[in-house]
């Protein structure tokens, strides 16, 4: 196996007011690998996406142990260095189609920006280039999209664009920011295919941020669960699904309204809210909603995070039968 | 049968579209094309489609914030058109919306008190103050929220919490039909399902009927006694909400349940 392409360790986020928001998260992604992180809002995903793109706003801290993008230290680097670094190896995918592209300005003259500014080529080239990856991302008349404004494109197309723009310096990684949420559900599915389609075509490792769990199991090859800024769980996609360790993961699980279910039973829910304040602490953050928390989840607790199936939870699979 | 509340006759909704040179005809597109429907008491009538399908320009024929091209809404069994006034307020208190988006359906300027103090000051002929009060107290707990949120402004909520207050706010006039336009498609699916809950008991409770528009199958097989499967404006299938969902006869609804659930194997391959 091949170094991985992200390898993000004790990453820990807090504001200027010393609230901790994300809480030592460590993950990695290899190369080739599709790796999907799921939770509520406010579990702190799109943070740690943030985090590693280097786009979190001024007055929020940053500390980590380690932070490395294709073998490459991105905490030694002075910001200019780490531009031209992330910007080259890595593609984002955002959730809000709108607000990614410039409305004043033609698809034509926007999407090439950072081709030209990673020194690729020239515009022209760019453009070049461009034309062929919306036609590869499944558009079928890449002319008249690249003369359009982005508010004559429909959400759908809208995100093609936004694909083919991450796609123009051939990234190592793309981080998608739950890129379909936008989305109805059946151009939802077409996207989602075309995503996984060029991960295989192109053998990019994808870091996929979602709250469908559904979609992750079916194309992640990993899964890290996310609640309060922590990781509460990680695992292989089928692991997750056979035999979740952590609560909130198994409840994450059964809140979703099945077909195969009965209507007048319930839905299984989780009661309270995502904590906000005092994420920092290594007790279990999410004893408060756990019906099966103990007394000793209260203690401050240590999880090693060697195991190819982590979980911050006491209670390991055996124990959950109660 | 059920006593029905809501009837829609051959609704036809026409929009005017912008002319490209002003000689050229007026041009229009039919966002619904004769659609029928009938919501009987504390009956749920889900309503499924792509965007763009016609299903929210629906509800709002059927709540009354739009008026029918061509076609009919009857509450009682009276027509929209012919009410007069003191029949006209009483359907806009018994109709009820509540929105995919919490927090642009509320005035940010407004607290949550004021904001659920509006509409009864408005339809309720029993308002005062002191009674208003009372009821939104009586309320809130039954959306699981605390008293002291009356206090707030919308921004200091979050967005589970802002919809509990929607729901509220379309609650306190004791409505006999709520719209729910996709309103649990911006939270997450632990929130969703207390929403989701919340309506069914309250259902339960008051005998509500419920116009509940999404494109979520799953969410509409939970709530739906019957569906209407919608798709350029028209109704391609209805019926009772198990048969739709699990013996759909057309091919675009097995596609939409496909796709919107994004496959539980098991299930896509019986369709």
């Amino acid at each position: 196996m091949s170094a991985p392409v992200l390898q993000l360790q004790g990453c820990t986020v807090t504001d200027a007011r010393d609230n901790v928001l994300i809480h030592d998260v460590s993950l990695s992604v290899g190369a080739h690998e599709c790796v999907g992180i799921i939770g509520e809002s406010g579990s702190g995903k799109t943070m740690t996406a943030r985090a590693i793109l280097g786009l979190l706003s001024k007055d929020l801290k940053l500390s980590a142990r380690q932070m490395s993008l294709c073998s490459q230290d991105l905490l030694t680097m002075n910001e200019k260095q780490k531009r031209a670094v992330i910007g080259q190896e890595i593609g984002f995918v955002p959730q809000n189609t709108v607000a990614y592209l410039h409305p004043l300005i033609r698809i034509r003259n926007q999407i090439a920006d950072g081709f030209v500014q990673a020194g690729r080529g020239t515009r022209q080239q760019g453009q070049a280039k461009a034309e062929q990856l919306l036609a590869s991302v499944g558009i079928r008349d890449p002319k008249r999209v690249m003369n359009s404004y982005p508010g004559q494109l429909s959400g759908g197309m809208r995100q093609r664009v936004n694909i083919a723009m991450a796609l123009m310096c051939d990234p190592q990684l793309i981080i998608a920011d739950e890129p379909t949420t936008a989305l109805d559900c059946i151009v939802q599915q077409q996207v989602t295919e075309l995503f996984f389609q060029l991960h295989q075509q192109r053998n990019t490792a994808i870091l996929m941020i979602s709250h469908n769990l559904t979609m992750l199991k079916k194309y992640c090859d990993r899964i890290i669960v996310m609640y309060a800024g922590q990781i509460v769980e990680a695992a292989s996609a089928q692991e997750i699904f056979d035999h979740p360790h952590h609560p909130y993961t198994r409840a994450l699980i059964s809140v979703i309204p099945r077909l195969d279910q009965d209507p007048n039973v319930p839905l299984t829910e989780i009661p309270g809210y995502v904590p906000e304040k005092n994420r920092g602490r290594t007790s279990c953050l999410f004893a408060d909603r756990c019906a099966h928390c103990q007394p000793q989840c209260r203690q401050p607790l240590q999880f090693s995070d060697a195991l190819p199936h982590f979980s911050r939870c006491i209670l390991q699979e055996g124990g959950m039968a109660g | 049968m059920k006593e029905i509340i809501l009837e829609g006759k051959q609704i036809v909704k026409d929009f005017a579209l912008k002319k490209e040179v002003f000689w050229e005809k007026k041009k229009t597109l039919r966002a619904v094309a004769g659609v029928d429907v009938q919501l009987g008491r504390g009956q749920t009538i889900g309503i499924v489609g792509e965007s763009g399908s016609g299903k929210s320009t629906l509800g709002e024929i059927l709540g009354g914030l739009q008026n029918p091209t061509q076609g009919c809404v009857l509450y009682r069994g009276v027509d929209l058109r012919q009410m007069d006034r003191r029949q006209r307020r009483q359907y806009r208190r018994n109709i009820q919306f509540i929105f995919q988006n919490p927090k642009e359906s509320m005035n940010p300027y407004f607290t949550i008190e004021k904001i659920l103090t509006e509409p009864m000051k408005l339809l309720d002929e029993q308002f005062t103050p002191a009674y208003a009060r009372q009821k939104i107290l009586d309320i809130l707990p039954q959306v699981g929220m605390e008293p002291d949120c009356i206090r707030k402004y919308p921004h200091e909520l979050s967005g589970g919490q802002c919809q509990r207050i929607a729901i509220a706010r379309a609650l306190l006039l004791n409505p006999e039909v709520i719209v729910c336009d996709e309103c649990v498609s911006a939270l997450d699916v632990s929130v969703q399902a207390q929403i989701l809950n919340l309506l069914k008991s309250l259902q339960r409770r008051y005998g509500t009927s419920y116009l509940f528009i999404s494109h979520d199958m799953g969410v509409i097989h939970y709530m739906s006694d019957y569906v209407l499967v919608m798709v350029g404006g028209q109704v391609i299938e209805q019926g009772d909400g198990v048969q739709v969902m699990r013996h759909p006869s057309q091919a675009y609804t097995a596609r939409l349940i496909r796709s919107s659930l994004f496959a539980e194997d098991s299930l896509c391959a019986a369709l």
